[in-house]
């Protein structure tokens, strides 16, 4: 199921709203992204039966270059996230795909 | 009177006997006609009856008298059907005391032995053939039966050895009347004085029905006292084996069967052993193992002993060569399987091979190891008991059945367990991750570390380089054409040098111009190489490599944080939890038990219950106590507490191994000695004597193969011998071949052998007689051989013989 992210930003972190249910705060101040609030926001109710399909924006309104580029990195950050489980969905796939033959 | 014999050394099979028949000789007792037309004439009719119910051994039993022509009509057939032997015999009716001192008329068969020189002619001279006006003369006028002393009289003029049947309607326990002319129609106390008396050696019966009883009866007379047989009592040949026509059907009658030779002895012998007579033919193992003869020759005779498949004795004076002959058609095996237990060794062995060929014997029977049930050599039982080398879980080992449940439960066990383990591991590795997970922070760099530096490239001198090289080449081939001219010169004339002075002059224009170019090219190269140190420098200062290895290490922390994500994401949260171990079902080991006789032998395992709280001990048995136990045992961490003492890089795989071994330790084969009797199921196992291990062997009919034993008497008490030790061969030779060595003639005499080798010394020649015990010939007298041949072989063979007063002397 195809999931629409969006990464804006308001003076004091950066959000990323999924599906504008979900939500997930970067602090400015620190710029540290937490583990759990953010397996908790983005992939604690996700299928593992096939692969993620995560569209991610960055919002208009972030308009300067830092911010832009602090954007870009969490966006980054969570796609190689998405590319890392979709690895391993498809190397199961295929796992079971041989387990299948084998029998 | 002569026959038709054809006498085999040994029985191999039983013979089906019918040793009451009457002739139209009864008629003077049967009023009804009912043998009338059981005449001479008519004799070839029985034959054929007797014939399709494969008749082997018979007898024509006349009421009180006897006649030699129908007797002597029937012998004809001897050996041309199934017919081996007919005996001379009567149904004598003779008068038995009862308990009140009255006469009770009861019928009692006699069987003559008609092999002596005495024709059964006398028979008939003595008693009459009941017709032509010889009719019994019973000395009580007024009854029709003999006194007890007219019929010592008629016998003692008859003077040919016999054996009685007494004739049985009803049976011992029946609260019935007797019925007319049953021997227990003299009352229980009197039958029992007159059995006791060896007056007869068999009853005779003729129901089915009564072969219960009398089968208990016998088991309860524990001896060889009484033998039961049948007859079929016929009196009418053209419904034998019925009685006559007024009955329907033979359901009610079976033959029986004596385990003999057809000849008087192996009758008589047959009558006095019970296990010579039965209602099924099936005297001898079915083991497929057996040995069928010994083949050797003797001084280039050739010389074929036929084994029989029950017990075989081998007989002869000392050092004669019995043993010798158990060991080498045994190959000699005894050398080497467990020598320690036996006197044979390299020296006998060569011994041995030396007697033979100085004896100028060579055999060539030789038996397969793996057809060899068991073979005690000479003094080995002793060794076994007295000297206690018998290693007595080897030895129950060997009559044991495999338990294939313990293995199986063992291993289904270990496979839980493993598994368990597993799980236990990846609860381990679960905890991990999720403490990974619990830390997983990224900080996002707060400059931007991919933002664009300014580099100049450097000036490029390639191209100047290359120009420069070139025109030096110019110069060099504007030299090299000047020092030629210059050459050439020396021998040109004057106008000649004239016009090379002038292309000298033209060359050197040449070469400067390059020259010149090169120069230039060379002049560029250097203001580059300025230039160039200058970028270089400002490069350096511009981007420092340390900007690489931050953007590296941010790359590698957002790796590690985006695992770390995906490993939570793909944790099944129902592996996280720690659960006791548990069994759906508790696991149940049953014992396995092989009977033989009044002893089990039992394998078992220690521990024969797999439940929740074995698995739990065993689980903690390398750990410290409690360790899984609900209470104390909430998360993996105690576990992982106790394995962290474990060194190697797989502590999880030491701690299985260690769990392995305790399981492999509690759930394997065990075996004990039980009583069949006692129910606690208690080990006797350390009390395995001589007397229980022949019992075992006895009673094994879960394992094939032929039992040798050499001089079983040298090893065990007398008493032994005659309360046990030959019962439990006897039995033993249901399930086997036994072939024993002895110089015991109760192993000979008592214990019936099958078949006797007599292995003796004539004129310095090694001879063998062999055969069943009454095997004899004009040369050939078994009987006398064992009597000759064995210490109280005499005395053995008389209280044996005792039984039917038969003229000893004439063996003896």
């Amino acid at each position: 199921m195809k999931k629409n992210l969006m990464i804006s930003y308001d003076s004091d972190n950066y959000v990323v709203k999924i599906d504008d249910d979900h939500k997930f705060l970067v602090p400015t101040a620190t710029l540290i992204l937490n583990g759990t609030d953010l397996f908790n926001a983005l992939f604690s109710d996700v299928s593992l039966k096939e692969p993620l399909q995560y569209d991610i924006d960055i919002s208009d309104e972030i308009s300067g270059s830092h911010e832009k580029r602090v954007a870009e990195d969490i966006k980054t950050v969570i796609n190689n996230i998405v590319v890392k489980i979709n690895d391993e969905i498809s190397n199961k796939s295929k796992l079971e795909d041989s387990d299948l033959k084998s029998k | 009177m002569a026959t038709n014999e054809i006498i085999p050394y040994i029985a191999e099979t039983g013979l089906k006997c019918d040793f009451h028949i009457h002739s139209c000789h009864s008629a003077h007792k049967e009023t009804n006609g009912l043998t009338d037309n059981n005449t001479i004439e008519n004799v070839s009719k029985l034959v054929n009856k007797l014939n399709d119910n494969q008749i082997e051994m018979c007898a024509i039993t006349d009421h009180d008298v006897f006649s030699y022509d129908m007797y002597t009509a029937l012998k004809k057939y001897e050996n041309t059907g199934f017919l081996k032997k007919v005996f001379p015999g009567v149904e004598f009716s003779v008068a038995l005391k009862n308990e009140e001192g009255k006469d009770v008329p009861v019928h009692i068969i006699a069987l003559f032995d008609d092999s002596g020189s005495k024709s059964a002619k006398v028979i008939e001279e003595v008693l009459g053939d009941g017709i032509s006006g010889k009719l019994p003369k019973y000395d009580a006028l007024k009854h029709e039966y003999y006194s007890q002393n007219q019929l010592i009289n008629l016998l003692d003029k008859i003077g040919m050895d016999a054996v009685f049947i007494a004739h049985q309607k009803k049976t011992i326990t029946s609260t019935q009347k007797p019925a007319k002319n049953d021997i227990y129609a003299v009352g229980e106390k009197e039958f029992n004085a007159y059995l006791f008396s060896e007056y007869f050696q068999a009853l005779e019966f003729h129901d089915k029905k009564n072969e219960l009883f009398n089968t208990k009866v016998q088991n309860d007379l524990k001896g060889d006292l009484l033998t039961f047989i049948t007859g079929s009592d016929c009196h009418d040949w053209d419904c034998y084996p019925l009685h006559d026509k007024t009955i329907s059907n033979s359901d009610n009658f079976k033959f029986t069967y004596f385990k003999c030779l057809p000849n008087f002895r192996g009758l008589a012998l047959a009558l006095t052993e019970t296990s010579r007579i039965s209602l099924i033919n099936s005297f001898f193992s079915a083991d497929p193992c057996f040995l069928s003869s010994i083949e050797l020759d003797i001084n280039d005779q050739h010389v074929s002993i036929p084994m029989s498949k029950g017990i075989n004795a081998i007989i002869g004076d000392n050092s004669i060569g019995k043993s010798l002959l158990l060991h080498k058609i045994t190959n000699y095996y005894r050398g080497h399987s467990n020598p320690e237990l036996s006197p044979l060794n390299s020296k006998i062995i060569t011994a041995y091979d030396k007697y033979l060929v100085d004896s100028g014997i060579s055999i060539q029977t030789s038996i397969d190891e793996d057809k060899i049930y068991g073979f005690d050599t000479q003094g080995e039982i002793r060794k076994k008991f007295s000297q206690k080398k018998l290693k007595n879980q080897e030895f129950f080992k060997s009559k044991s059945m495999a338990n294939t449940e313990i293995a199986s439960v063992r291993e289904r066990t270990i496979t839980y367990v493993e598994s368990y383990i597993d799980s236990l591991k990846s609860i381990q590795n679960n905890e991990k991750i999720i403490d990974n997970f619990n830390k997983a922070k990224l900080q996002i760099p707060v400059e931007d570390l991919n933002a664009k530096v300014l580099k100049i490239l450097e000036a490029d001198t390639t191209s100047n380089n290359n120009e420069k090289i070139k025109y030096d080449g110019y110069v060099k081939i504007a030299d090299d054409a000047i020092l030629a001219v210059n050459k050439v010169l020396l021998i040109a004339n004057d106008n000649e040098k004239k016009e090379l002075s002038n292309s000298i002059k033209i060359i050197k224009e040449i070469k400067e111009r390059y020259r010149y170019l090169s120069n230039i090219e060379e002049s560029h190269i250097l203001v580059k190489s300025n230039i160039n140190a200058i970028i270089n420098k400002f490069n350096e200062d511009q981007a420092s490599p340390t900007d690489d290895k931050e953007i590296k290490v941010f790359q590698d922390a957002s790796n590690d944080f985006a695992i770390k994500i995906k490993s939570r994401v793909f944790l099944d949260d129902s592996t996280v939890r720690f659960k006791i171990p548990h069994l759906e079902k508790p696991l149940k080991i049953n014992s396995k038990k092989v009977p033989y006789g009044e002893y089990n032998i039992i394998t078992y395992s220690p521990t024969d219950l797999i439940d929740d709280q074995f698995l739990s001990d065993v689980l903690s048995g390398p750990l410290n106590k409690g360790c899984f136990e609900e209470e104390t045992f909430q998360n993996n961490t105690n576990l992982a507490n106790a394995l962290s003492r474990y060194e190697g890089d797989d502590p999880w795989k030491f701690y299985f191994n260690k769990v392995k071994l305790i399981i492999e330790d509690k759930i394997k084969e065990e075996l004990k000695m039980t009583l069949a009797k006692d129910d606690a199921g208690k080990d006797y196992s350390s009390g395995l004597n001589d007397t229980i291990y022949f019992a075992i062997l006895a009673s094994d009919s879960n394992h094939s193969g032929i039992y040798l034993i050499d001089q079983p008497e040298d090893d065990v008490s007398q008493t032994s011998i005659s309360t046990s030790l030959i019962s439990s061969i006897k039995k033993m030779s249901k399930y086997r071949q036994v072939i024993l060595v002895t110089h015991n003639p109760q192993f000979v005499v008592n214990l019936d052998v099958d078949n006797v080798i007599y292995i003796y010394s004539e004129d310095g020649k090694i001879c063998f007689n062999h055969g069943a015990l009454e095997y004899m010939n004009e040369n050939v007298d078994i009987l006398k051989n064992v009597a000759d041949t064995l210490d109280g072989g005499v005395m053995t063979i008389r209280k044996r013989w005792k039984k039917y007063e038969k003229k000893l002397d004439d063996i003896l």
